[in-house]
């Protein structure tokens, strides 16, 4: 078996993913195995993009890899053709790559306004109905003014990004509130280094 | 990872009250594989290139800044410049290159694309003087073509034979458009940088990749906020304050301009971190230094405290991002900043006090309205103090001048959007017709040989 540097990466991030804080030795060494026979069989599928190995496509793999796993950057045909060097599209790597690959699906919601029941069961009612865990939620209220944030993992998301935020501002008017909804990304870049 | 409510609250201040917005994500193209000696095959190559390269460009950036919540003001692409590509042809060949490019610009749903360049600090080959005589012609009949040519440089010296053909070549190319607005986008510049990403003076140059992202940010807006809450402290703490805002801003800038290109699978080149001003109330680069202490922009202080602005925002933004480049620099336009257009309308700004403010920050005399009578002669003499500025410091300068037919001092020019406003400003009732005449190459500083 030769694995290329490509998959060798996918397979230490697949099982990176599924290690649990009290897995044995024995319990990942399986998680490992199945993950390397998943690539194996998979290689010459169709099915499966370039060499992204995507695992979590085939069900009957143990667990398959997580769900939130950053597939690979899209590159059009007609611009692939003038790009001759494929570390190009992935940029100059350090600090960028790092952040690159935390986790891209957290969400920021905030609602702001004044204060009036039902805000945050209103808002957390959609993002329940919609599979999106929340990780964080802070609130305060001072004098008559409501303020909350909440950071939102919506991996599990039955809807993509515009969608959900187009439903969840959806609120406003109801509630009276102006809320907003962006990526984790933003306040990432610009508040931590 | 978590945040502090005023951390969200301060982002979301940012970009709903201080205009923080992304100025632009342009997109530079070679055009160097487009050359050929039939010009109908040229102009063919030139269409085929920018049609498939280009042709997510608007697409993506729209969804980025969608997804993201952050405002991206304008897509803009840059080219080789064209006398490059299109050396050997002669100048009715430029004009239809030209009109090409205006075609793509709108098939591909920009405003502006730049690159009707021609680079000549040393000398002109046949192709940079069929581009320079054919400016006149080509800007006037197309809308979205910006221009720019390169008349002198730290290495080269100052090329005046260059200089003079300019004057003319913007006094006609005044007289050919309707107030002049065809040289809103036309720009001379001393030591230009390749790659640029503001329009007039963007083009791709002959060392960039085949492909490339870059970014312009904005946030005089967020700079003049951030002054303004930290009232009455001393300089050097005021200094820190704009740092630490242009930090921010600039991160956002990379996030976009990283994000934009792993969408399309190029390669992402700089952020300019100028700050560039629009008519927007409060998006005012003249309202910083007003705010930093001066009763107008203009009077007395303004360079010192321009020259501390612009050095604060350099420090936070090269902090921010390992790919500074482009101008990045403070952007000074009178038409398009609303507190610059007041400071000259209440006699606070002249145009000599501009011109020392360009030695200082980035980039020069931008968006000046002369009066119409102007003569060639006095505009070049303009674009030779500028380049002498420019080259004896080592930095860019350029020139943007529109001497508006049939108009005088008192008057102004109305351009409306991004261009906004130009008050006509005096120029000196002395001439310079002998120098410009002399002609010839004044040679490089010996700042320039540093080998």
């Amino acid at each position: 078996m030769s694995l290329s540097e490509f998959e060798i990466k996918k397979i230490t991030e697949i099982v990176a993913g599924k290690v649990g804080t009290d897995l044995d030795a024995k319990a990942l060494r399986k998680v490992i195995d199945s993950v390397v026979d998943n690539l194996q069989a998979n290689r010459n599928n169709p099915e499966i993009k370039g060499v992204t190995c995507e695992v979590s496509s085939n069900p009957t793999a143990s667990g398959g890899a997580p769900k939130d796993a950053k597939p690979k950057a899209y590159v059009s045909p007609t611009i692939q053709k003038y790009l001759t060097d494929e570390k190009q599209v992935q940029g100059a790597g350090g600090l960028y790559h790092e952040i690159d690959k935390a986790d891209a699906s957290r969400i920021i919601v905030a609602a702001f306004g004044k204060n009036r029941p039902g805000v945050v069961a209103a808002i957390t009612k959609i993002l329940a109905d919609l599979n999106c865990s929340i990780e964080d939620i802070s609130q305060t209220i001072m004098q008559d003014f409501f303020s909350m944030i909440m950071v939102v993992n919506m991996k599990d998301c039955t809807m993509d990004f515009a969608a959900l935020r187009e439903q969840i501002q959806g609120t406003e008017s109801t509630l009276g509130m102006k809320v907003y909804v962006m990526h984790e990304d933003i306040f990432k870049y610009m508040h931590r280094i | 990872m978590t945040y502090k409510p005023e951390e969200i609250i301060e982002t979301i201040h940012m970009t709903e009250v201080e205009h923080l917005d992304i100025r632009t994500v342009t997109m530079g193209i070679s055009l160097r594989d487009c050359s050929s000696p039939d010009p109908a095959q040229l102009i063919d190559n030139i269409k085929n290139k920018l049609l498939t390269v280009a042709k997510d460009h608007v697409k993506t950036v729209e969804q980025i800044s969608s997804e993201f919540g952050i405002p991206i003001a304008n897509k803009r692409i840059s080219v080789t410049p064209i006398s490059i590509v299109a050396d050997g042809h002669t100048r009715e060949t430029f004009v239809e290159v030209c009109k090409m490019l205006d075609y793509c610009a709108k098939e591909i749903g920009i405003d502006y694309l730049g690159g009707y360049t021609a680079l000549v600090q040393k000398g002109m080959t046949s192709g940079d003087k069929n581009l320079i005589e054919s400016i006149p012609e080509a800007l006037a009949v197309t809308e979205r073509v910006c221009s720019s040519v390169n008349i002198a440089s730290t290495k080269a010296g100052i090329n005046m034979n260059a200089v003079a053909k300019m004057g003319h070549v913007i006094k006609e190319l005044a007289h050919n458009t309707e107030e002049a607005i065809g040289c809103c986008k036309l720009v001379v510049f001393a030591n230009c940088v390749e790659d640029n990403p503001f329009i007039a003076g963007a083009f791709h140059g002959v060392t960039e990749p085949e492909v490339v992202i870059n970014v312009g940010i904005s946030g005089p807006g967020v700079v003049l906020a951030a002054v303004k809450k930290a009232g009455d402290c001393d300089l050097g703490a005021l200094a820190e304050v704009i740092k630490r805002t242009a930090f921010k801003v600039t991160r956002m800038g990379e996030m976009v301009g990283r994000k934009v290109s792993e969408r399309l699978g190029i390669e992402f080149g700089i952020i300019d971190i100028s700050l560039a001003p629009t008519p927007a109330e409060g998006d005012s680069v003249a309202a910083i230094l007003e705010e930093i202490g001066l009763e107008r922009c203009g009077c007395h202080g303004t360079t010192a405290a321009l020259m501390m602005l612009n050095d604060a925002v350099k420090k936070g933004g090269m902090m921010a991002s390992s790919y500074v480049g482009g101008m990045s620099g403070a952007f000074i336009p009178v038409s398009e900043d609303a507190n610059m257009i007041a400071a000259v309308e209440a006699g606070a700004i002249s145009l000599d006090k501009l011109e020392a403010m360009t030695a200082v920050c980035s980039v020069g005399l931008d968006m000046v309205a002369v009066p119409g009578d102007t003569s060639p002669e006095t505009i070049s003499a303009i674009i030779a103090d500028e380049a002498a500025i420019g080259v004896v410091n080592n930095k860019t300068t350029a020139v943007r001048i529109i001497p508006v037919p049939g108009k005088g001092v008192g008057e102004s020019a109305e351009y409306g959007g991004l261009l906004g406003t130009a008050p006509v400003m005096a120029v000196s009732k002395f001439s310079a017709a002998k120098l410009i005449n002399r002609g010839g190459r004044i040679p490089a500083p010996a700042k320039g040989i540093n080998n």
